[in-house]
């Protein structure tokens, strides 16, 4: 064997090593995801709030940490659709139309109610009849303004179309729940409803030039508002009280038309490896003082336990549960079939 | 690389004056310094913005406040997380890639034959093509032999990142490597592995440190292979810093790239100064 | 050494790589090319549905045409400012040579996040381009710069700048000098002598740069969305989007492959410029 060969000989196997270095030094990290929680939350003060309120609650109930990635309910869907022998979440925090399609789809296990005792504690109506989610939380939106650059506050979602907010108003994509039940707001005080949507998606054209940016999603849109990008949206009231805590002059009016409302679902994922870990997350999301605290500034969280009362600054809206009932809500099963088209059919309106 | 030897040493312009080279010299210097500007500017505005003490991103800066870097350090377990990530993947990433591309590039060097030069750009492939396309094919590939995302679907993508810009740092070197080098070492009785690893690889090591440091960065950098490749739960630093910038605007974002600009900085002077990173590029 | 008898053995060595990539370069592009011939997302018949689609809406052309043109544009953009900064560091003394160059990778190296947040920064209607104005006198509503076209442009060219520098370098300082020279002592202007001399003498730096900036600005995920916004669609997000988002892999996969030969044509002519021009340069 010529010295040559032998050299070549040394370098495959020294490729050999590192290769084998290589792969070690991926396991670690492979093996660690199996000792925390995985779960998804939404982007903006959702984020926020968790990472305050939930996950301290949830390492003092189960002694394990939670990893939170913030993920729009649409993107976290996806998700879990694309893999879902081995889902990367453990448990995802859905919107009412991607839930929908979630079971549709069969990528959620049920609630073992024996460990999420708080079950117990929300109306009958907010836990699905097959046990594969639970309302944790409802959301109120309405029209966000700028109170230093707004100077009359505005009543009706028509005031947007005024000359005077050339520039100033900003819309978030319909990816985002907001967007969308925005619409339907738009298109129920239009005349129209989930089925005929038109006379939205003609309100949207006429509004074009007042548009200042579009957001990708809420939290996004926050960040606007806070840039003075743009003065006036339909936003949450969880974004924007956490924006006035930051000391941007921002307030939410009450339109002609109704407060709106969103809820939000919590469910554990099909063949996750961490599904006790999992009840017992939910189980504290639900929980009277997880709930209370979310009630509170900034975030006013609206609870689904009927144990914790509507605080404050949510009392101003509403007193309880059944007040929310009149507010606009979307019937998320007429809408879904339709959503990829509604979300194409928006992209091309907004373009620039 | 040796500059070539027939260029003349820099001489003075003759004394005689040209017409229009006032002119010239204004405009050039001008554009040029608009140029450098741009260049340098953003990044010491990024550097300025970090040490705000409002909460917002107004420019100039309401007061000044180490606070962002503080709340980067102990208060951001997440973004701690994502920074580990990142660096451990490039750091594999860099490791495997060199590994494969030094081998390769040592073959290829020399060779004009038609096999060699289709191989070569094969391997620099992944320089021209957008990362976005190899992300989805390598997210498709994935996807049909049922093996979810990983921490090994991002590295196969990232040793595929890296892998051209070693091989195109190595085989620079390789080719300014003196023939005559290798011919007398041979000659004087030396085998093929003792040539191999005394005079070969000494002239090769800063051109496979400067390649490994660029293909590091990039990887370090890179937001569109991750975005197909990554498991879910996993996110990479700068996606993490592209979600914050974008969802809540807030300052850690500033704070962590002041972090990044200055570790940059650092690492780049050191592989200045150990492996004449910018021989490279010139 | 009897090469003939060295052959196969030598390429031993370019098979780790050669194998590595054939599995995750070569696969995955064959199957983008072969998922996008499908004709619905279920991916029950093949066809050629989806190009026809992509061709026939002028959306769809349009964010085409709208991503081509910011690489044009940026491309542009780096060449007025890149040439200058270049030809600086060619008359600059060695000292100061050192310090340019580390002016000009530094943004090379620093994330394209970073970098782009800095933008996000200076454009925004509270950033720097802004207070100046109000400083300058320009009462009123701040100017919309962040969002528009104009900004995506000049955030791509600052961070593709260096890869138009970088080549220009390299051309301009193995120039022989002596030819300017010549043309300054036969009585021609600067400005005469930079155009029919320096700048023929640069095109391959030229050509380089051109290729790396156009496509890097064209496949620039991050700043086409950040600093774009929402309102902006190139091709890059609309790929994502289609994948991820709306999860049709078919019409995602044709848009990746429409990209793809639209920057390997672009890859090719320049390349053929640069075999053509090469007869320019001596030796």
């Amino acid at each position: 064997m010529s010295l040559i060969d032998h050299q070549r000989r040394k370098l495959l196997q020294l490729m050999g090593a590192a290769g084998a270095v290589g792969l070690s030094l991926g396991s670690p990290l492979a093996m660690a995801a199996s000792e925390s929680l995985a779960a998804t939350t939404f982007p903006g003060a959702w984020e926020e709030s968790q990472r305050k309120i939930l996950l301290p609650a949830f390492r003092k109930a189960a002694g394990v940490s939670a990893v939170l990635t913030a993920s729009q309910a649409v993107d976290t869907l996806t998700k879990l659709v694309a893999a879902r022998n081995n889902p990367p979440f453990d448990v995802v925090m859905m919107d009412e139309g991607p839930y929908l399609q979630g079971i549709a789809q069969g990528v959620f296990e049920p609630i073992p109610a024996a460990r999420v005792p708080n079950l117990a504690n929300l109306p009958a109506h907010f836990v699905d009849p097959k046990g594969l989610g639970a309302y944790v939380s409802a959301q109120v939106y309405g029209i966000a303004y700028n109170t230093e650059r707004v100077k009359t506050t505005p009543k009706s979602w028509n005031d947007l179309l005024k000359p005077e907010f050339k520039g100033r108003v900003g819309l978030v994509s319909l990816d985002s729940t907001l967007g969308t039940v925005w619409m339907v707001a738009l298109a129920k005080m239009l005349g129209g409803d989930e089925d005929h949507m038109d006379p939205a998606f003609d309100y949207i054209k006429r509004l074009m030039p007042n548009v200042g940016a579009v957001a990708a999603n809420p939290g996004a849109l926050g960040t606007l508002f806070q840039q003075g990008q743009v003065d006036i949206a339909c936003h949450y009231i969880n974004n924007v009280e956490s924006l006035k805590a930051k000391g941007v002059p921002v307030a939410l009016a009450r339109p002609d038309s109704n407060w709106g409302i969103v809820r939000s679902t919590m469910n554990i994922v099909k063949n996750t490896q961490a599904a006790d870990l999992a009840a017992a997350y939910i189980n504290t999301a639900l929980s009277v003082e997880v709930q209370q605290q979310m009630t509170s500034a900034p975030y006013y969280v609206a609870p689904t336990n009927t144990k914790v009362p509507f605080g404050a600054a949510l009392a101003a809206i509403a007193h309880n549960a059944n007040d929310m009932t009149s507010f606009v809500q979307v019937d998320w099963a007429r809408i879904n079939p339709r959503r990829a088209e509604y979300i194409d059919r928006f992209n091309r309106l907004v373009k620039v | 690389m040796a500059k070539s030897t027939l260029a003349a040493p820099r001489v003075v312009p003759a004394r005689r004056a040209q017409p229009g080279r006032l002119s010239f010299n204004a405009v050039m210097g001008l554009m040029g310094g608009i140029g450098l500007l741009m260049l340098i500017g953003p990044t010491l505005i990024v550097l300025v913005t970090s040490v705000t003490s409002g909460y917002s991103l107004k420019f100039p800066p309401p007061g000044l406040s180490l606070h962002w870097y503080e709340a980067l350090i102990f208060d951001s377990p997440e973004i701690i997380d994502d920074l580990l990530l990142s660096l451990k993947l490039a750091a594999a990433a860099t490791a495997c890639a060199t590994v494969l591309a030094v081998a390769a590039a040592v073959t290829l060097a020399r060779r004009r034959t038609f096999a060699a030069r289709l191989l070569d750009s094969f391997f620099m492939a992944p320089l021209t093509i957008p990362s976005l396309a190899l992300g989805l094919g390598i997210l498709i590939l994935f996807n049909l032999e049922s093996a979810g995302l990983s921490f090994y679907s991002l590295l196969a993508g990232h040793i595929a990142l890296c892998a051209p810009y070693v091989l195109y740092t190595t085989s620079a070197s390789y080719a300014q490597l003196d023939p005559a080098l290798l011919d007398s070492s041979t000659c004087l009785g030396a085998g093929g592995w003792f040539t191999f690893r005394r005079v070969v690889l000494p002239g090769l090591v800063p051109g496979i440190a400067s390649g490994a440091f660029i293909a590091f960065m990039n990887s370090f950098d890179n937001v569109a292979l991750s975005l197909f490749l990554s498991d879910a739960r996993s996110e990479v630093l700068p996606i993490h810093l592209w979600h914050i910038i974008e969802d809540s605007l807030d300052v850690r974002a500033a704070a962590a790239s002041g972090v990044l600009i200055v570790a940059t900085l650092i690492s780049m002077l050191v592989m200045e100064r150990l492996a004449g990173l910018s021989r490279q590029f010139r | 050494m009897n090469p003939n008898h060295r052959m196969p053995r030598d390429w031993l060595l370019v098979l780790p790589l050669g194998l590595f990539f054939i599995a995750f370069v070569g696969v995955p592009l064959l199957l983008v090319a072969l998922i996008s011939l499908h004709n619905d997302t279920a991916m029950a018949h093949v066809g050629i549905r989806q190009y026809m689609v992509f061709f026939g809406d002028s959306y769809n052309r349009g964010i085409l045409w709208q991503t081509l043109w910011l690489g044009m544009a940026t491309t542009l953009v780096t060449i007025v400012l890149g040439y200058p900064v270049a030809h600086l560091y060619v008359v600059s003394p060695p000292r100061w040579r050192r310090v340019l160059i580390v002016l000009i990778l530094l943004p090379l190296l620093t994330s394209s996040v970073v970098r782009t947040f800095a933008w996000v920064v200076i454009l925004g209607n509270e950033g720097l381009v802004n207070a100046l104005l109000m400083t300058l006198g320009h009462a009123g509503q701040p100017v919309k710069l962040l969002y528009t076209p104009l900004a995506v442009i000049l955030s791509l060219a600052q961070i593709e700048l260096p890869l138009m520098v970088l080549p220009l370098v390299t051309t301009l300082t193995s120039l022989d000098t002596r030819l300017p020279e010549a043309s300054h002592a036969l009585g021609a202007s600067s400005w005469r002598t930079w155009w029919k001399i320096t700048v023929p003498l640069a095109i391959p730096g030229l050509l380089s740069g051109t290729l790396l900036v156009f496509t890097g600005a064209v496949s620039a995920f991050v700043v086409q969305t950040l600093v774009g916004g929402g309102q902006l669609m190139y091709m890059p997000f609309y790929i994502y989007e289609q994948a991820i988002q709306t999860q049709n892999y078919p019409f995602a996969a044709t848009l990746a492959v429409i990209l793809l030969v639209s920057v390997l044509l672009v890859v090719t002519l320049l390349n053929y410029f640069g075999r053509k021009t090469r007869g320019f340069v001596h030796g």
